[in-house]
């Protein structure tokens, strides 16, 4: 309740009856001036919202509103900075008016003001803002330290897109690793986040060799939880488009360190869990005439007889070491339920296929020992795939292959691994 | 608290744009040596908000380099440049940066103290004529461009480098790029000036030399022409082009007043007679009155028909085609409108 109005009601309940009278004029006078006060406010309020300068700088004048200020400044584009000072003279604290009036400056030449303003601003608002707006400033300046430490802070601070802030440092000509020693170093608050932000426009940029030093960084200092979670999903995709780019040897390391898996060139070859379809796991090809099933150590397709005549059902990129490497390679192949079930068996095959040479083709069922071709580079990217080939005169296979573990190990009593 | 009073600040207005000019040249010079020469800095950026640059979300201000692309959300974004121009991109507006010229996308622009910054738009190139010129471009519709002269007068440009128009202090037109050959349109008092036939539109306040056999018998007239630009031909000294009539209509000798902010030429076309070489144009400009009954050949007619198809919403019968490119005063249009919307807020 206004005080007018309290002061009113109060008198009421009083005696005599001059002291009534005083009261009450005194109550109506404050209810008078309350009244008038809200007015002013609000026609200042009124007046700094219209396009006119005049309008706006009476309506600063008057009420001492330091955001009328800033409105004023808008108005007067180039010749801002004296408007921006009466806001900071109305409040000092106001780090928008200290880093509008920094950017004016900097404009002006005079870049000593421009940084003192941009300091202060940093100093009455320790948040996101004045530290990215330092951080530019730092970069125009080419102050380098200064932009690693305002960086640094704007990192800490930051809750969205950290990407300007990465094509700063890269504009000031700053390499991946001194990127990420300085703003997504492990112990930096905020680091991981970078490291995530870094790595999506390294791989948005097709940058396979920076993207490769930022997915080490990552392996080396996982998240935990959700972040953990992030990373990794970042990490699958950078396998998935190292390989489409032909890297298999980069994207091995990435895969190997994100897996743990053992250094053998074919990874859940036992069928121990689900197919994911990246990286260097199996990935199936949906069809409706073939429907895939997997369990614990085997993999199902189910045949409806309207399948292609050549179908691929399974296929895994791998990494062999090149020749004079042999391999072992055996699998597994039933199909239960089916007559002749060698015959059946001859349907599906397995093909190992590398660059510049043609496919192997591989007998299910059958252990071969494999010998790799000879290549100019240490390492063989390879994809092995398992198809459906329907022979000559023979009617469409109908039911059930059930594939069991997959084996391709070196033959060579030297090789323990490939990709190290 | 500082005293400012209103004179006073107009006065610093004046002032601050002839130092912040030189200011500006020194920071060029000077201080964008300093800069890392891989990356070549125009100018800043900066919002009440978060706006994109290269489709990153950037808070507050940022850094422009030549040719990034800004974006604007809800609220408006101003750009300092180093060059001394200086931008405002309204809200959901959306631009190409570069040392000298802004590429408009979408929405609008505001251009202040504008010397040797051009604007391009749809095709269409709108430059300074005068120094320390400020003007605003808006893209509306599919294809259209209204531009406005606040301070300064403006010329506009077709995507060959034609003159099609020319905006001085406060004058509002709206373009629409043709897309497809059209002929040329033009109205005005037809003058004779070293024995070459000169019109200035009254539109567009472009004046091209007229060649044709009814040109000579209308010398002092009002009329509006309609014919093909020779660009092979070199026009005479006052004129940009030369255009050969192909149709001739007498109009109402009280013109309408010129393109000028918040006005509109409605009184253009509303009387006359068709005359000389057979081809009326079908259109009639849109008052009708019999003039140019339908009879045109047939590449007239399908230019007439391009062009007026193309400038719908345009107020036909101010229209003038230049250049393949449309062009009318707008009513109430930019100018009238005296600032962009924009969500600062005003209150603590």
């Amino acid at each position: 309740m206004p005080f007018g109005f309290s002061l009113l009601t109060l008198t009421q309940s009083r005696g005599s009856p001059g002291r009534d009278v005083c009261a009450r004029a005194v109550g109506a006078a404050c209810c008078l001036l309350a009244a008038i006060a809200t007015a002013t406010l609000a026609f200042d309020d009124w007046r700094a919202r219209s396009q006119q300068s005049g309008e706006v700088l009476a309506a600063a004048r008057h009420s001492g509103n330091d955001q009328y200020w800033l409105r004023l400044a808008a108005l007067w584009p180039g010749d801002d900075r004296r408007a921006l000072e009466a806001a900071l003279a109305d409040n000092p604290r106001n780090s928008d008016a200290w880093i509008k009036l920094a950017i004016a400056q900097e404009a002006a030449t005079a870049k000593q003001q421009a940084s003192a303003a941009f300091a202060q601003a940093a100093l009455v608002d320790r948040q996101f803002l004045p530290a990215w707006s330092r951080a530019n400033f730092a970069f125009r300046s080419a102050d380098l330290p200064l932009l690693w430490s305002e960086g640094a802070r704007a990192v800490t601070l930051a809750f969205d897109d950290l990407r300007p802030l990465l094509d700063l440092a890269e504009r000031a000509g700053a390499e991946p690793e001194t990127i990420l020693d300085r703003w997504g170093d492990e112990h930096t608050p905020g680091g991981a986040r970078l490291r995530r932000a870094y790595l999506d426009v390294l791989i948005g940029g097709r940058r396979w060799d920076d993207a490769l030093l930022v997915a080490r960084r990552l392996l080396n200092h996982p998240g935990s939880g959700e972040e953990r979670t992030e990373d990794q999903r970042r990490l699958f995709a950078l396998v998935d488009f190292q390989i489409d780019a032909g890297r298999s040897e980069q994207a091995w390391e990435v895969w190997q360190g994100l897996t743990g898996l053992a250094a053998l060139p074919l990874s859940n070859g036992d069928l121990g869990h689900a197919p994911s379809g990246h990286g260097f796991d199996w990935r199936t090809r949906p069809s409706p005439a073939i429907v895939f099933r997997w369990r614990p150590g085997a993999a199902e397709f189910n045949f409806s007889g309207q399948q292609e005549d050549e179908s691929l059902l399974l296929e895994q990129p791998v990494v062999l070491n090149a020749a004079p490497r042999s391999y072992h390679f055996s699998s597994k192949i039933r199909t239960p339920g089916n007559d002749d079930s060698a015959q059946a068996s001859s349907a599906f095959v397995w093909s190992l296929e590398w660059p510049q040479h043609r496919p192997l083709v591989l007998q299910s069922g059958v252990s071969t020992t494999i010998r790799t071709p000879p290549s100019g580079t240490r390492q063989i990217p390879a994809h092995l795939r398992l198809l459906y080939r329907r022979p000559v005169g023979a009617a469409p296979f109908v039911g059930r292959l059930s594939l069991g573990p997959v084996e391709l190990t070196p033959a060579d009593p030297d090789i323990e691994a490939t990709g190290g | 608290m500082m005293s400012i009073g209103v004179n006073n600040g107009l006065d610093w207005r004046f002032r601050g744009q002839a130092w912040l000019a030189v200011a500006m040249a020194l920071y060029l010079s000077v201080g964008g040596v300093l800069l890392d020469a891989a990356a070549p800095v125009i100018g800043t950026a900066a919002a009440n908000g978060s706006f994109r640059v290269d489709s990153m979300t950037v808070k507050g201000n940022a850094t422009l380099f030549e040719g990034v692309t800004i974006e604007t959300g809800a609220v408006t974004s101003a750009m300092q440049l180093a060059s001394g121009a200086r931008m405002t991109l309204g809200a959901g507006s959306k631009g190409r940066i570069f040392g000298d010229h802004l590429v408009l996308e979408r929405g609008q622009g505001q251009m202040d103290k504008l010397s040797s910054f051009r604007v391009e738009a749809r095709g269409l190139t709108i430059q300074p004529e005068t120094g320390n010129a400020s003007g605003r471009v808006e893209l509306s519709g599919a294809n259209r461009v209204q531009v406005a002269a606040v301070t300064g007068s403006f010329r506009v440009l077709n995507s060959t480098g034609l003159l099609v128009a020319k905006l001085p202090e406060g004058a509002s037109l709206a373009f629409e790029p043709q897309g497809v050959p059209t002929l040329t349109r033009i109205s005005g008092r037809l003058e004779i000036k070293a024995g070459h036939y000169l019109l200035t539109d009254e539109t567009t306040r472009v004046t091209t030399e007229v060649v044709g056999k009814d040109v000579s018998k209308n010398v002092g007239q009002r009329v509006e022409i309609r014919g093909a630009m020779d660009p092979a031909a070199a026009p005479a000294s006052d004129a940009s082009q030369l255009v050969r009539e192909q149709n001739l209509r007498l109009l109402a000798q009280a013109g309408p007043a010129p393109a000028a902010a918040g006005s509109s030429s409605s009184g253009a076309g509303t009387a006359g007679a068709s005359s000389g070489s057979g081809a009326g144009a079908g259109a009639g400009a849109g008052t009708g009155a019999g003039a140019g009954a339908g009879t045109a050949a047939a590449g007239t007619a399908a230019g007439t028909a391009a062009a007026g198809g193309g400038l719908l919403g345009l107020g036909v019968g101010t229209v003038a085609v230049i250049g393949g490119v449309a062009a009318a005063a707008t009513v109430g249009g930019l100018a009238a409108s005296g600032s962009f919307s924009s969500s600062t807020p005003v209150s603590r």
